[in-house]
């Protein structure tokens, strides 16, 4: 089961909806959704969730030898040591045999390990309570709704909510839009960029184009950007219908005006999580333009391996990181001198080339897609019916992604819902009951 | 409390094994020791299944789906085209290489030169290239005019082989494919008909010698099942009965075993239709084997004809020329009973096939026994 299915939708979602509105605590609801968080793990693989339920259960042991003995003591650094290093290392080791195909990754590895492993040094440091319930620090670790990709937030943002846990009206309705629009993102513009994307790549290589090769890159970006915000959003969506709220983990990420733009906006709460734990400890840009230089490599690498441990994605972190590096130590230059329309534009391009390391399975292969967007291989051609074929019948997709990738069908809504309240309060069941229909059609 | 203090060190132990197993052996441990406890896994997915099926009005928010993908440019889902005329086209998929063609080009040779019988061969194009002109702007297609010119080629002096590419390609306004079905109609049967009897030294019977019969009902073929959404229209089953020729005849169909199954005393039997599918009024459906022998004929030739079931509805015309047919089906027959025929028997040997049989499918086991196994 998987939270983009329909019994997930027809069948879990409402029955934990049931009895959790059964439930009359605060502390039975935790409970509940915890059970109900481990339900959903196991009907994805047992082994997932005895991995989960292993590596969340240590850290909860450890988290009080480090409140007890914290950063004096020799037994508080071991400890904390010692979680990192089981957390670092099961995303490390199950990454790796699901590269080489030896399993599959199980589902939330990243996120559970990280947003554990974040709480510890937040304690470790002093700067957060002890979690003295497992259940309230299990669903911390390992709600269902965000085990895709996150959002990673506090253990003291997350754990004051779960104090009443009734959802308002308002929540639900809230909850129920950002699911639908997470579904629609996965389901119906990712999924389809994906297939699209996978004709591009298997059209044979003496057919290739520039424009080809250019088109596989994008649809590979939007089929990247619509997965991960729309599991984002449905994370956000069943967490606001049990009465929990999730922060933005994408904000619009390909309208950005710098690459730094881009990795503040693109999976938000893990490059805050990497900022704060490694990039601030690092003494960020405190220590001249070397220091600067190394620190922001090496946290845009990290942001690479989060999506796996690949070489490709480590060059795609580089690669971007460069830029930031650049657009660090010029800062006057790219924000002051450049006009905003070409910042778009060289974000833009920065971006779609750096997705050639992030869609390509070797380095060679990232250098043949190089060489042909450049127009370097000469046996090449621009353009040709094949490709003129895919444009042609993807059209609408096309113009779909590109519209909904930017804020602009947000800021128009918002604009009508100034002027006519009561207009796009309507508009709004309207739209989502439409969607509500699509999601039904393509989801059979 | 101390019982508490008591436990934890083996919930640890416990905790640490079961790690150290899972990711040390991680397949193995999928393998044997959660398989063989009940899975929520699989019960999510029978339920996933389950109402992926059974959804109510299921083909309703299908239809709405891929309406509006056409909306939206796309043509083609599952290997099927939707053309202009909302008629479905299989895709014809480009072959990596032509080594299978030419592998399959080189067995009918010598299934040629292994008797002295007249063989002939025909390859038909599929209804991609015959109406191309009704599938989406800048599709590439694969040159199956250019590949039937290769074949053409290759079996030169082998093989006599006709060309039914540039016949049904002129007719192309007709009826020629069915619209659900990759198969041919009784229209595109008797063009292929037409082509093949000028080839093999007969005058073929004229349109106007035939009463054109129509079965009620609409027709849905393996594209309609593929498309998997409404909006399409039957098709109309026809068949070309002949006014000018007295003959009767008798079909027997042999199953795998060889025996004898079914005899039906009609080229055109309507009770196989009514049981079957409505294109089963050819011949009585398929078999392995069918024999049409036909009475008052003595001294016409006999013909074996080797098909991968696209020239089926070709066989009622050949039939008025031909004393005895004997059609096998190399898509149902099987090695042994493929051995029980005897190419020696037979004045002529007819070889038909689509040319997407031709290009994806390997011919030789099914033909290697009647070559005798060589």
């Amino acid at each position: 089961m998987h939270i983009y299915k329909l019994s997930f939708l027809l069948f879990f979602l409402p029955a934990v909806l049931l009895v959790f509105s059964l439930a009359k605590t605060g502390k039975s609801r935790v409970k509940i959704l915890f059970l109900a968080s481990l339900c959903f793990m196991a009907t994805i693989s047992w082994f997932g969730l005895g991995i989960m339920l292993a590596s969340v259960w240590i850290d909860y042991r450890f988290a009080r030898l480090i409140f007890l003995y914290g950063r004096e003591n020799w037994k508080g650094r071991a400890s904390l040591f010692f979680c990192a290093a089981k957390s670092i290392l099961l995303f490390i080791l199950l990454s790796s045999f699901s590269g080489l195909g030896w399993m599959e990754m199980p589902v939330g590895v990243a996120v559970y390990c990280f947003t554990s492993l974040g709480y510890l040094t937040d304690l470790y440091q002093g700067e957060t309570d002890l979690a003295t319930s497992f259940w309230q620090y299990g669903l911390f670790c390992c709600f269902f709704g965000k085990l895709y990709v996150g959002p990673i937030l506090s253990y003291d943002a997350f754990a004051a909510q779960l104090r009443e846990l009734s959802p308002t009206p308002a929540q639900t309705r809230k909850g129920i839009t950002w699911l639908l629009f997470g579904l629609a993102k996965k389901v119906i513009l990712a999924d389809s960029m994906m297939g699209l994307a996978l004709q591009l790549s298997s059209i044979p290589t003496k057919e290739k184009t520039v424009v080809s090769v250019w088109m596989f890159i994008a649809c590979e970006i939007f089929a990247v950007y619509y997965t991960l915000s729309g599991f984002s959003d449905m994370a956000r969506g069943v967490g606001a219908v049990f009465g929990i709220e999730l922060p933005e983990n994408f904000h619009y990420p390909l309208q950005a005006d710098s690459v730094t733009d881009f990795f503040s906006r693109f999976n938000m709460s893990a490059y805050r999580f990497v900022r704060k734990y490694i990039y601030q400890n690092l003494g960020a840009e405190d220590n001249g333009k070397m220091s600067t230089t190394v620190n922001i490599i090496l946290i845009t690498m990290i942001m690479g391996l989060w999506y796996g441990i690949r070489l490709n994605y480590l060059v795609w972190g580089v690669f971007l990181g460069l830029f930031i590096v650049l657009e660090t130590l010029y800062e006057e230059f790219f924000f002051q001198k450049m006009p905003r329309l070409l910042r778009h534009l060289y974000t833009i391009v920065a971006i779609i080339v750096s997705f050639a390391w992030y869609s390509s399975y070797s380095l060679g292969q990232a250098g043949f897609y190089l060489k042909a967007m450049f127009g370097l291989n000469r046996t090449m051609g621009l353009i040709n019916d094949n490709c003129l074929y895919l444009i042609g019948s993807n059209w609408l997709l096309i113009v779909c992604c590109i519209i909904f990738c930017t804020s602009q069908t947000s800021a128009l809504g918002k604009r009508f819902a100034m002027r006519c309240p009561k207009a796009a309060r309507v508009g709004a069941v309207l739209r989502n009951l439409m969607m509500g229909v699509l999601l039904i059609a393509w989801m059979l | 409390m101390k019982k508490r203090n008591r436990l934890c060190p083996a919930v640890w132990v416990t905790a640490v094994l079961l790690l150290a197993v899972m990711l040390l052996h991680p397949a193995e441990f999928i393998d044997t020791a959660v398989q063989s406890i009940p899975s929520p896994a699989a019960f999510a997915g029978g339920l996933e299944q389950y109402l992926q099926k059974n959804f109510p009005l299921r083909s309703l928010w299908k239809n709405i789906a891929v309406d509006l993908q056409v909306a939206g440019g796309t043509r083609e889902f599952n290997g099927v085209f939707l053309a202009e005329d909302d008629s479905l086209i299989r895709n014809f998929e480009t072959p990596e290489d032509d080594l299978q063609l030419k592998g399959n080009v080189q067995e009918v040779i010598r299934l040629a030169e292994r008797s002295d019988r007249s063989t002939y061969l025909m390859v038909i194009p599929t209804a991609c290239a015959i109406y191309q002109e009704k599938l989406p702007e800048y599709l590439p297609l694969y040159n199956q005019k250019s590949a039937l010119e290769q074949i053409s080629r290759s079996v030169y002096g082998s093989v006599s082989m006709a060309d039914a590419y540039l016949p049904l390609y002129a007719e192309r306004e007709n009826y020629l494919y069915y619209r659900t079905d990759p198969g041919l109609t009784a229209r595109g049967s008797f063009v292929v008909y037409q082509t093949l009897a000028k080839r093999m030294g007969f005058v073929p019977h004229e349109l106007s010698s035939f009463q054109i019969c129509r079965l009620q009902g609409s027709f849905y073929g393996e594209l309609y099942d593929r498309w998997e959404s409404g909006g399409i229209r039957g098709d109309t089953v026809t068949y070309y009965q002949s006014v000018a020729s007295e003959r009767s005849f008798s079909v027997t169909h042999y199953s795998d075993k060889g025996t004898a199954e079914r005899i039906y005393y009609t080229l055109f039997p309507e009770e196989a239709a009514l049981t079957g599918t409505p294109t089963d009024i050819l011949l009585g459906g398929r078999s392995p084997v069918i024999e049409i022998n036909s009475v008052g004929a003595s001294t016409a030739p006999t013909l074996l004809v080797l098909d991968d079931g696209t020239a089926r509805g070709v066989i009622p015309f050949l039939a008025m020329h031909y004393r005895r047919i004997t059609y096998v089906d190399l898509t149902l027959i099987d090695s042994e009973q493929a051995c029980t025929l005897s190419i020696e028997d037979y004045n002529h040997i007819l070889l038909t096939a689509s040319l997407e049989t031709m290009v994806h499918t390997e011919l030789p086991e099914k033909l290697l026994p009647l070559i005798g196994g060589k």
